[in-house]
């Protein structure tokens, strides 16, 4: 937990703030709700590393003694999932509140619930692929893929009014719809930010 | 030699036979590239002149960081497999050992950086040999460096694997953020210039670009950049040899 802490710590210290010297000052009030977003993900799907390594491991066959059914122990795992995005989400918010409008703070409170799915759909999608990895690191490809996609193809960095305008339909349209985007959006400050960039 | 050379074509074999994570790699450079590289250099804009060109080398830079960094993984988990014990067993000396899976890197890094490079450089109308040669030198040195200060670290996974990836993580995340393969110096925070002059991607990331042709304006010294980068990959280098020679034998990945 405190290196994820550190690595979104550094995107919204480091990076954002001097792409906000790049592009504009109100670019880093833009970004940041991005970068909670993508901590969310990167917490959310730390569940399939999990599974990974206790298929690997073998850890997975302790669990198998253990008296509960499979889709229990399933469901275990993606519900901690779950809940370890939003915990990990909401102490980011709160770092963020001192850096960013606390007006976020009060939106996000009623947008628990929401992050709460969203981060156990993410972690039940990497359970998914962590699942199907039987060949050696073959997860890991899965991973980066869903994570590189996912977040280029969003409106984290960018609005999707910026995609509409320099790339094709269907990009814009994939964007538009990515879990991500709407999550960033929610948490966003205010809807003129939201097309701003 | 010959047996050194033995040991390297093995692992470069055992590497191109699972080419899913070259193409995995192209993709992924094409669509960030496409994607975030062609947007953000719209909202840069005037700001910072032909950042689509500038964005891309430092992509490259992220490829040669992250395939040097699969090196150090790969001599870990060589550890953790109990293959380490069984190459030590060969009659190779360690320095020779170290080469091997030196040479392992160096072609992981080029088969994930060439094509790519090459594509850029073809699209953007940049495409000189002596240019494309020298930044795949640069590149390579880079990853050198890189690769040294990785199997450099790996006596960290002897005591605990967990620990190592979370240094790696941290210190990816460091060395990334605070150095020049996504912004210039010039356009960093005062606080922040002094740490990014302490991170080997910034020489590695400005020297490519003096090559490519980038204007120098927005770059380090080029002299500067080479004497660090070449510096960076013989000490590291040297460093992970006295590892290899003194604290390998007999280790067990916990």
């Amino acid at each position: 937990m405190a290196v994820l802490i550190s690595l979104s710590l550094s995107d919204m210290l480091v990076t954002a703030l001097v792409l906000g010297r790049m592009i504009s000052p109100e670019y880093f009030s833009f970004l940041v709700p991005g970068i909670v977003t993508v901590g969310l993900f990167t917490a959310a799907t730390d569940t399939g590393r999990r599974i990974w390594l206790a298929l690997r491991e073998g850890v997975v066959q302790y669990y198998m003694t253990l008296p509960i059914r499979t889709s229990g122990l399933v469901v275990a795992y993606i519900i901690s999932g779950g809940l370890g995005g939003l915990v990990y989400s909401s102490a980011l918010l709160i770092i963020a509140s001192f850096a960013v409008h606390p007006q976020n703070i009060v939106n996000a409170i009623f947008l628990v619930p929401f992050m709460f799915v969203l981060a156990t759909g993410l972690a039940g999608l990497a359970a998914f692929f962590a699942s199907i990895s039987r060949r050696g690191e073959i997860y890991w490809v899965y991973a980066q893929a869903l994570q590189v996609s996912l977040i280029t193809i969003s409106t984290v960095f960018y609005s999707a009014k910026t995609i509409a305008q320099y790339l094709p339909g269907p990009i814009a349209t994939i964007a538009d719809y990515n879990p991500l985007s709407l999550a960033a959006t929610a948490l966003s400050e205010s809807p003129s930010l939201v097309d701003s960039y | 030699m010959n047996r050194v050379l033995n040991l390297a074509a093995f692992n470069i074999r055992v590497l191109l036979s699972d080419p899913t994570w070259f193409f995995l790699s192209w993709a992924l450079f094409a669509l960030q590239l496409a994607v975030y590289g062609s947007l953000m250099s719209k909202l840069v804009g005037s700001n910072l002149p032909n950042y689509f060109f500038f964005y891309s080398i430092g992509l490259m830079i992220i490829v040669v960081f992250e395939s040097a960094e699969d090196v150090g993984r790969h001599f870990v988990e060589n550890a953790h497999e109990g293959e380490l014990p069984y190459f030590l067993t060969l009659p190779i000396s360690r320095s020779g050992f170290l080469v091997s899976q030196a040479m392992y890197g160096v072609a992981n890094t080029l088969l994930k950086v060439a094509p790519p490079l090459l594509a850029v450089l073809f699209v953007s109308g940049n495409l000189t040999v002596p240019g494309a040669l020298f930044a795949l030198l640069a590149l390579f040195l880079l990853g050198l460096g890189i690769t040294g200060i990785m199997v450099s670290l790996s006596f960290i996974a002897f005591k605990a694997v967990d620990i190592y990836l979370a240094v790696l993580a941290g210190l990816s995340a460091l060395l990334v953020r605070f150095s020049t393969v996504f912004y210039p110096l010039a356009v960093m925070p005062n606080y922040y210039s002094p740490i990014s002059v302490l991170s080997p991607l910034t020489y590695g990331a400005d020297l490519t670009r003096w090559f490519l042709g980038f204007d120098p304006k927005y770059l380090l010294n080029p002299v500067l950049a080479a004497v660090v980068v070449t510096a960076i990959a013989v000490s590291t280098l040297s460093l992970s040899a006295r590892i290899v020679d003194k604290i390998i034998e007999g280790v067990k990945v916990a």
